[in-house]
């Protein structure tokens, strides 16, 4: 999947587990004491009963110690229990949240390329719902295989110390009815796994016959897509009896464990007794150990499956986690350098752009300077080649080393976000978060000192009737959940944004495209007169826009074909003198 | 499934600490481990139960029956067995190993251990017959639903996303399945073995069983104390859950912007907020999880200690025996376990009757109406106007969708007589598709006259309605079958070489006949293994099939590429050669070949004309066609 996956996945996991190793330990230390305990509360009942057999006065005050002891190690082990589970719990939410944390850090490195190849619904799907099956290795599992380590050890070692041949006599319904409910629970996974890919089969199938529901009615055929669901619904039938005789014939064995070894002790027991090298309390004792014993083989077929569960999705974690970050993209620049990016402007030399998978370039042989202090403007129609342009400037596509230069210095070399805290992007689709007007605005700004007040940056977008407008203002909420804007306020909205917030050049790619005429003018003047970035470079299919700008590139079919003032273009380009004239009377836009 | 907290299991073994009872037969199934077992909180409380709801679920039981009375015959052995085993432990304390007689135990051991077969056996057949009844009446229920479904109106799929009804078809029945696993089951047998067990303990001595009475409730109670806070936790953790997927879905579906704003530890350290949050939220339902647990393990070996402590002046006061001790601590677990779990199978319950909800309502959804019978009119297939096509009128139709709805048509008058090629255009919303819905009568509600052949069109049953008019339309919908299956859909009436000459007709047989396996290549995914061309001509031979005299043809507006384009247009330039065609048209071509064209805007007709005399008018028409030009620039 990526070239960094070669760690294992349960090293991967350790380093993380490592993070928390102090609580596990404590987690360990009382997992410990619960199954001392546990295994000890069984001895002083064996003691007790055999203190029934005795002389009432003289074992009265012994009896009541024993039963003393029985009573306060529950309750003590209900405390131990209690901050055992709690220790290796909260080490497994904090694992889910710091694998969220990276995951997320991560995604926001990525480029479009990924999001190319990637839903985003299945990228939620990993963050969201395969992070659960690694909580659950770094929580439940983890707790269960300690407390199975030790239930396995310590009890077998007390029945031991009662006697030795009735263990060995126990250890046989044990291992048998292990194996065959550990049989039986790999089967179980194996078929519920196929019973989804089943159920998944017969959800896409419908999902398909109702999307084709009018054919299926126009051409009246119901009893052909009724055959064909019924095929799949027996599949699933089929695959759930199967199911439901292991579930029912078969795993019920494990809930007979321990009464098997109850009967097993009874049995051979009674001749031990007889000989006197047992007494009834101890029978008693170890008729509890049977339950003791049988617990930890029940829990081992689940935490089994659990751990693959989790592994499974560890896999699927790391999808995300392992993605390489170019060594770039990690370096940034110290604020001082950051800050006098740009001091010499962007140079672009002989740039030619080719999607990937494209027969011919999109971008030829561009040239071009966009010095401090200057505004440029690129006029071109659909498909000229303008958004690509614009897109190698900030480096939203990958350009080859040797073509853009800023401050003399390939920008190839510098990691993305340096080079967009100089170069920002204002793009003809906004994205606007379903949060309120006012963070919209702010979004992206938490560290500037240098910001507009919101009334301002509203002020000049021509938002600011509008939003006072709005139920609660600048505080209302934009989006689903909240006021919905048209495509024109959003457009403003992007602009009181971009406004917001000084940079060194600021790009404004097709923003004006949703505004009527009058609007235009007003943001025109706004953004000649306030705007507080250094340089500006304004993409347009539309001449009225460009007007004012100092030096105006005309692209056609991925070349400049012109360049020069407005008066200029006006003599010496006819296409652009040509699409004025049109967008003058008001003509096709 | 993902959002319960999985530590929350409460049935499974997760939580079965070492000194946990053993006796509940669902633990070490994967499946009692599902963290939704113990899932959202329900709020539908006992008296909920709806004897509608159950009277439907048992009707699908019904054929069942036998599978049903086998299993609940079982029951009374399994409470049996499940007593005996107690007793014949007492049995063997009191008279074998006590007084130390060593003859018989072999005999009592052999008893003891057919005793646990047989409460096996029943035990499993019990489930086993009562979950393959249930099974089978899911498929049967499933089944039925699936068939309504098809019959649904069209209405119902206008309003009910796709997502709901498959829903109700899948997950809603897994709910109820689930609940026969893994609940219903389960709880019935376990109540009525804790019943038993209850009434035998107490004719060996009530005394003692006061003793676990008192318990019980404690349990339940503390049981339904923590449950009740986890699931206050639990929606709390689940709503601050679901803020950080939105904030994470938004972020994703807005990275650009992200980027370009060079915003990217901002956005993280709003991220981690929510992640914080939902961490902290589930500290609190970790300490509920981890009590609960350790609690009722606690309270059983507590009152185990109450009973010896107890049961001893007992037993020297020579009113019980030791052997009846040894029992009682030995059933302990068999009573309070299924205590421990009556709210989780209580939960399952309630889905599954929240499910049923749900699908009853799939049974009260009216189907299509049944098409109208030929008393309307004297089967009017008869007549020997209905023949052939000859004429359809639309006369002042107006039409809304909805009662309250806005008017879609309003006034719209035309007639397209045989042989004649109408386009319909304008912009999306202006009623050019509802009136070819009229025409399918997927929607039957006008008001004016729809007159075909000069029959009022709502007359007319559905079927006779088809016979003239087919759809040619761009969605295209291949099923995962044959192109054979595919062209002629298993109609009656299509055979082999009208499925060939349907393909010919619109030269879909050139690429078909390159198939290795011609006619009988399997389409996967909706043509997936298909170009899109291809699909769409195997669509329009489908179409054709049917021989209707009057093509529906719906264009549309995504451009194709130059190759689709191509095959599309030769298919469509023979359709227009020979057959009567209503267009819904995007092409510049197809509307340029037609006789008339009715521009419509917002239900209304502007224009209406051909190609030469509607551009000589410079209206709405010349307007569109400039535009037309214009994205080809």
């Amino acid at each position: 999947m990526s070239p960094s996956s070669t760690i294992s996945n349960a090293r991967f996991l350790l380093k993380y587990l490592l993070h928390h190793k102090k609580t596990y330990g404590l987690g360990i230390l009382f997992i410990f004491i619960t199954n001392w305990l546990a295994v000890n509360i069984p001895v002083h009942i064996g003691i007790s009963i055999d203190l029934l057999g005795g002389e009432l006065a003289t074992n009265q005050s012994q009896l009541v110690y024993n039963i003393t002891i029985v009573i306060s190690f529950a309750l003590v082990m209900v405390v131990t229990r209690t901050i055992s589970r709690i220790l290796f719990f909260n080490p497994g939410r904090a694992i889910e949240r710091e694998l969220k944390n990276d995951a997320f850090a991560k995604l926001t490195l990525m480029q479009h390329g990924f999001y190319n190849s990637h839903e985003t619904g299945s990228l939620i799907s990993i963050v969201n719902n395969d992070i659960n099956g690694v909580r659950m290795l770094a929580g439940i599992v983890m707790l269960q295989m300690f407390n199975i380590v030790f239930a396995l050890s310590m009890t077998p070692l007390k029945m031991w110390q009662i006697s030795a041949p009735l263990t060995l006599y126990c250890v046989l319904p044990v291992l048998l009815t292990f194996l065959i409910a550990h049989r039986a629970i790999a089967l179980m996974r194996v078929y519920t796994k196929k019973r989804m890919e089943e159920l998944q089969t017969l959800s896409s199938q419908t999902i398909g016959m109702l999307s084709g529901i009018e054919e299926i009615k126009s051409y009246q055929v119901t009893p052909w897509a009724e055959a064909e669901f019924e095929g799949n619904n027996r599949a699933i039938l089929n695959r759930s009896l199967t199911l439901a005789r292991i579930r029912t014939l078969v795993l019920p064995i494990i809930g007979y464990t321990d009464r098997i070894m109850k009967v097993v002790i009874l049995a051979t027991g009674a001749s031990y007794i007889m000989s006197q090298d047992l007494t009834i309390g101890e029978l008693t004792a170890l008729l509890s150990y049977a339950t003791l014993l049988a617990m930890p083989f029940i829990s081992m077929g689940w935490i089994f499956s659990a751990y693959q569960t989790g592994m499974v999705s560890l896999e699927s974690m790391r999808k995300i986690l392992d993605q390489p970050v170019a060594e770039q993209e990690q370096q940034h620049l110290d604020a001082d350098r950051r800050a006098a990016l740009f001091s010499r402007g962007i140079e672009i030399r002989n740039l030619s752009y080719r999607y990937p998978g494209d027969d011919h370039a999109t971008l030829k042989d561009i040239s071009l300077n966009i010095v401090p202090g200057e505004t440029l403007g690129i006029l071109g129609r659909v498909g000229s080649g303008k958004s690509t342009l614009v897109n190698c400037l900030n480096r939203y596509l990958d350009v080859d080393p040797g073509q853009i230069f800023i401050d003399g210095l390939d920008v190839t070399a510098l990691s993305k976000r340096d080079l967009r805290s100089a170069v920002r992007t204002i793009t003809q689709q906004p994205f606007l978060f379903s949060d309120t007007v006012a963070n919209n605005i702010s979004f992206g700004a938490s560290e500037s000192t240098e910001a507009l007040s919101l009334h301002d940056a509203l002020l000049q977008s021509d938002m600011l009737n509008e939003v006072e407008q709005f139920p609660l203002r600048e505080n209302t909420l934009v989006g689903e959940k909240g006021i919905l804007l048209s495509g024109g306020q959003k457009q403003r909205l992007s602009l009181s944004r971009a406004m917001y917030t000084p940079c060194k050049l600021m790009i404004l790619d097709n923003v004006l495209s949703a505004v009527d005429n009058k609007t235009e003018r007003y943001l025109l003047e706004q953004i000649f007169n306030k705007l507080r970035s250094q340089s500006t470079l304004i993409v347009s299919h539309r001449a009225s826009v460009l007007e004012r700008v100092d030096q105006i590139l005309v692209l056609e079919e991925g070349e400049i074909v012109a360049r020069g003032s407005h008066q200029q273009l006006l003599q010496a380009s006819p296409f652009y003198r040509e699409t004025w004239e049109l967008q003058q009377h008001g003509g096709l836009d | 499934m993902s959002d319960s907290p999985p530590e929350s299991r409460t049935q499974g073994p997760a939580v079965a600490g070492i000194d946990a009872a053993a006796g509940d037969p669902a633990a070490g199934d994967p499946a009692a481990g599902d963290p939704a077992a113990d899932g959202p909180a329900i709020d539908a409380s006992l008296s909920s139960f709806d004897w509608p709801l159950i009277k439907r679920f048992l009707s699908f039981l019904q054929p069942y029956r036998l599978d049903v009375a086998l299993g609940i015959a079982l029951i009374p052995f399994s409470v049996l067995f499940s007593v005996l085993y107690p007793w014949m432990i007492m049995q063997i304390i009191d008279d074998q190993l006590i007084p130390g007689k060593f003859e018989g135990i072999w005999l009592w051991a052999s008893l003891l251990l057919a005793v646990l077969s047989a409460n096996y056996i029943c035990d499993a057949l019990y489930n086993f017959s009562l979950q393959r009844a249930a099974l089978k009446a899911i498929l049967d229920l499933r089944q039925t639903m699936f068939g309504r479904v098809l019959h649904f109106p069209r209405r119902y799929f206008d309003k009910t996303p796709m997502g709901v009804t498959l829903t109700r078809l899948t997950s809603d029945l897994e709910a109820i399945n689930d609940s026969f696993a893994q609940g219903f089951l389960n709880m019935i047998r376990d109540l009525l073995i804790t019943v038993a067990l209850l009434i035998f303990l107490a004719s060996i001595s009530w005394r003692l069983t006061l003793v676990l009475l008192v318990m019980g409730p404690l349990i339940y109670f503390i049981t339904e104390k923590l449950r009740q806070l986890m699931r206050e936790a639990y929606v709390n953790s689940r709503a601050l859950l679901s803020q950080g997927t939105g904030y994470l879905q938004e972020c994703l579906s807005g990275i650009r912007t992200v980027q370009l704003y060079s915003a990217e530890s901002e956005v993280q350290k709003n991220y981690q907020q929510y992640t914080r949050r939902f961490h902290k939220a589930q500290a609190r339902s970790n300490l509920y999880d981890s009590a609960l647990s350790s609690i009722i393990e606690g309270v059983t070996t507590v009152s185990l200690g109450i009973i010896i402590w107890y049961g001893a002046g007992e037993v020297l006061t020579d009113s019980i025996t030791v052997g009846v001790l040894v029992g009682f601590i030995n059933t302990l677990d068999k009573i309070f376990v299924p205590i421990r779990d009556f709210t989780t199978q209580l939960a399952s319950i309630q889905r599954a009757l929240a499910a049923l909800q749900h699908i009853e309502g799939m049974f009260q959804q009216p189907l299509e109406e049944a098409d109208l019978d030929a008393s309307t009119l004297e089967d009017p297939a008869e007549l020997p106007l209905f023949d052939r096509f000859e004429s359809l009128v639309f006369d002042d139709v107006w039409f809304r969708y909805n009662e309250d709805g806005p008017l879609v048509l309003k006034g719209i008058s035309f007639t397209l007589a045989k042989g004649d090629k109408i386009a319909l255009v304008g912009a999306t919303g202006s009623g050019k598709s509802t009136i070819l819905r009229l025409l399918t009568k997927t929607y039957d509600n006008y008001q004016g006259s729809i007159t075909l052949n000069g029959v009022e069109l709502s007359s007319i049953p559905k079927a006779s309605v088809r016979r003239f008019f087919t759809l040619m339309q761009q969605e295209v919908f291949l099923f995962n079958k044959t192109i054979e299956f595919n062209i002629g859909l298993g109609r009656a009436d299509i055979s082999p070489a009208d499925i060939i000459a349907a393909a010919n007709y619109v030269y879909a047989n050139e690429f078909i006949d390159q198939l290795p396996e011609r006619y009988q290549f399997q389409c996967r995914d909706n043509g997936a293994n298909l170009s899109v061309g291809q699909a769409q001509l195997i669509a329009f031979a489908r179409a054709i099939a049917g021989g209707s005299e009057v093509v529906m043809l719906d264009e549309a507006t995504s451009s194709v590429d130059s190759v689709t384009e191509q095959l599309i247009q030769r298919a469509i330039d023979h359709v227009f050669l020979d057959k009567t065609v209503i267009a819904i048209a995007h092409r510049l071509s197809t509307i340029a070949h037609s006789d008339q064209i009715l521009v419509m805007t917002e239900g209304v007709i502007r224009e209406r004309g051909d190609h030469q005399s509607l551009l000589a008018a410079g209206g709405i028409y010349a307007n569109l066609v400039e535009d037309k030009k214009g994205e080809v620039v």
